[in-house]
């Protein structure tokens, strides 16, 4: 059994604004093992990203609350760690890399200063050390002339290159959790295969866990071992990656599933949408978030909030429907179909 | 037969780069669309696919080559034409946030167009064509009085494409009109623009790099690479059969959202990097698995193949492919 590393349990998140409370994160739970990839799904403003930037403790506050729960590594408790002791994890044990690579590197410094930066603040080593240490991770991230790179200004690598650099950085000390904000939504297609397949190889290697952050289920599907599926601020569903795709339970996942355009031209029918918006965080809905979008929708969804109802050991979801009282309905299009 | 409502032939444009390099964003690129069709643009970023919908408006001048709409020359047309022309072509743009005046409410928005080209005599009627504006895309004519910030992305796009229809266009050239969006919102605005289509017998210029929902709007797709076309075919057989190495790449390198599906390893190493004028032979050439030494000295013309696509590889072309 793989040891749980990272724990986040009935964490809530507010912001405060001019205009009252956004609750953007709502009592959510989620945990990552030792060198599994978790993906977190969900549209722009489902919260993902402040869930994840709260456990590197990214989020100013004010005007950032944490209203309750707790984030536990390695069994201690960091939910209320100062800045002073969090600099202790971050890159060390927890790392980020962030979606768009040009402004997450320092403009003015050199990216090899960058780099060394992060070894040296972590291991007491001699500058001549860490550099010796920056040019093996940047073979490692596979930038070309290592050497010379040291000494370029991020401005003069392409963002794919930038995103290595990022990586390297991130990977400097051998952190156990990297933590990847939507990292390849700003790259084209073939540098996104390019940079998943070194997150991948990267992973094998040094058994890193990953917690990755995307809307693209392409992604998904090439990386996670997990998924947990964000909305209006909740996990509504969270199962593994097979589970996900093959059994979902939640008309949210199977709404996601099927954005997807599988008829291969309009010609062949119009594609399936999700009608409507996500709902407003600053008064979120009584009942289920997902409610005023849901074809199921029933008079209790508007009302009461779902209970977690878990499907497998690792399978739970947050649906009225899924209740045995509940009538039974039928998913559309029942799997996912082939690409050809 | 539909009739060709755009020829774009063998259009050219530079910039000026660093150290007064100059750089050819758009090189002989050669296209047509026919009356009420779709024509899908593809490419990485850099590879000069906004530029050519960017010339086609005129917001670029072309260095050289011709833009025609229906047969007239748009870049050698006097203003009188230029502004019959504008009425004809319009755009909608990426950033629904960026490309809305944050000071003007919808209904000054998509009044300007109607003002501008005359199109009707009453602040009365413009009120009334406003409101049939918002209604055909989606919105409602309470919408009209509001600002761009009280609107979501989505929202926000469905205002542009109605500003790009106020004026009774024939051609939009929708520039990354969906990459902006959230997933579940991309499918409703791309069934919105299939429904204006047929209903209002529109000519799309879709240029995008989500190759999914090109597919799914397009009838032709044209496939670009460091301002050269490679490959222009069917969207059913650029799919089914892609000839160009770097086409095949590009189709190789989308995830597929299915964990079951074994994905081979990307066989496009490296980056494009912008080449300078001088630069002679196919610009795929450092990229390409098959590069042999005539892809280097001279750069392959877009030429038909056999299986009815046209294609710009020396290779595609050879005997022994």
């Amino acid at each position: 059994m793989k040891e749980t590393l990272l724990e986040v349990k009935q964490f809530k998140f507010s912001f405060d604004t001019y205009a009252g409370e956004v609750q953007a994160v709502r009592n959510i739970s989620f945990h990552v093992k030792e060198g599994e990839t978790l993906a977190i799904v969900g549209e722009s403003g489902s919260g993902k990203s402040v869930a994840v930037q709260n456990v590197m403790k990214l989020i100013p506050s004010p005007p950032g609350r944490i209203i309750q729960g707790q984030i536990i590594y390695q069994g201690e408790d960091i939910t209320h760690y100062t800045d002073r002791q969090m600099e202790q994890l971050r890159g060390k044990e927890l790392s980020m890399i962030f979606q768009d690579p040009m402004t997450s590197l320092n403009p003015t410094m050199k990216i090899g200063d960058q780099i060394i930066e992060g070894i040296r603040n972590h291991e007491p080593i001699p500058r001549a050390d860490a550099v010796k240490k920056a040019i093996k991770l940047l073979t490692e991230v596979g930038i070309p002339d290592p050497k010379d790179s040291l000494s370029r200004y991020p401005h003069t690598f392409s963002g794919g290159m930038r995103q290595r650099v990022m990586i390297a950085i991130a990977l400097a000390c051998n952190p156990k959790i990297l933590i990847a904000d939507e990292p390849t939504t700003a790259l084209d297609v073939t540098t996104q295969t390019q940079i998943l397949e070194l997150m991948n190889d990267l992973k094998e290697k040094h058994g890193t866990s990953i917690v990755m952050i995307t809307h693209d289920l392409g992604v998904v599907a090439k990386m996670a071992d997990r998924i947990a599926v964000m909305y209006a601020g909740k996990i509504v569903e969270t199962g593994t990656v097979e589970e996900i795709f093959y059994q979902p339970k939640h008309p949210y996942t199977w709404g996601l599933l099927q954005s997807i355009p599988k008829v291969s031209s309009k010609r062949m029918g119009k594609l399936e949408t999700i009608p409507g918006t996500p709902p407003d965080l600053i008064a979120p809905p009584k009942g289920c978030g997902f409610a005023s979008r849901c074809k199921f929708c029933m008079n209790i969804c508007k009302e009461v909030e779902p209970e977690s109802v878990s499907i497998s050991a690792s399978q739970s979801a947050k649906c009225w429907l899924l209740d045995e009282r509940a009538p039974r309905v039928e998913r559309e299009h029942e799997e996912v179909k082939k690409y050809s | 037969m539909a009739e060709p409502i755009l020829e774009v032939i063998d259009l050219q444009k530079e910039f000026i780069g660093s150290r007064k390099k100059r750089i050819r964003a758009v090189n002989n690129v050669s296209f047509t669309i026919n009356e009420g069709e779709t024509l899908g643009v593809v490419g990485e970023s850099g590879c000069g696919k906004t530029t050519v919908g960017r010339t086609i408006v005129r917001l670029y001048d072309a260095d050289g080559g011709k833009v025609l709409y229906r047969g007239l020359d748009i870049h050698k047309a006097d203003r009188r034409t230029t502004r019959k022309l504008a009425k004809q072509i319009q755009m909608v743009f990426q950033d629904p946030y960026s490309s809305l005046d944050p000071r003007k409410t919808v209904l000054s928005i998509l009044e300007e167009g109607l003002k501008i080209h005359k199109l009707f005599r009453t602040k009365k009627e413009r009120i009334e064509r406003v409101y049939q504006l918002l209604e055909l895309v989606g919105l409602n004519r309470e919408h009209a009085n509001r600002f761009p910030h009280e609107f979501s992305g989505g929202q926000r796009q469905r205002i542009g494409i109605a500003r790009a229809l106020s004026v009774n266009p024939e051609l939009i050239v929708c520039d990354e009109a969906i990459s902006a969006l959230d997933v579940s919102i991309q499918a409703q605005i791309i069934n919105l623009l299939i429904d204006l289509q047929d209903r209002l017998k529109l000519t799309y210029l879709f240029i995008a790099h989500d190759i999914h929902m090109v597919r799914y709007i397009s009838d032709h797709i044209a496939v670009m690479y460091l301002g050269t076309l490679v490959e222009k075919a069917s969207t059913e057989q650029l799919f089914k059969n892609p000839l160009h190495p770097y086409t095949r790449g590009l189709l190789e390198a989308i995830p597929v959202p299915d964990p079951k599906h074994e994905q081979q390893q990307s066989t496009l190493k490296g980056e494009a990097k912008p080449l300078t004028i001088e630069h002679e032979g196919c610009r795929f050439y450092n990229r390409c698995p098959f590069a042999k030494e005539i892809c280097r000295d001279s750069m392959p013309a877009l030429k038909a193949h056999d299986s009815g696509q046209t294609v710009a590889c020396h290779m595609v072309h050879s005997e022994n492919w």
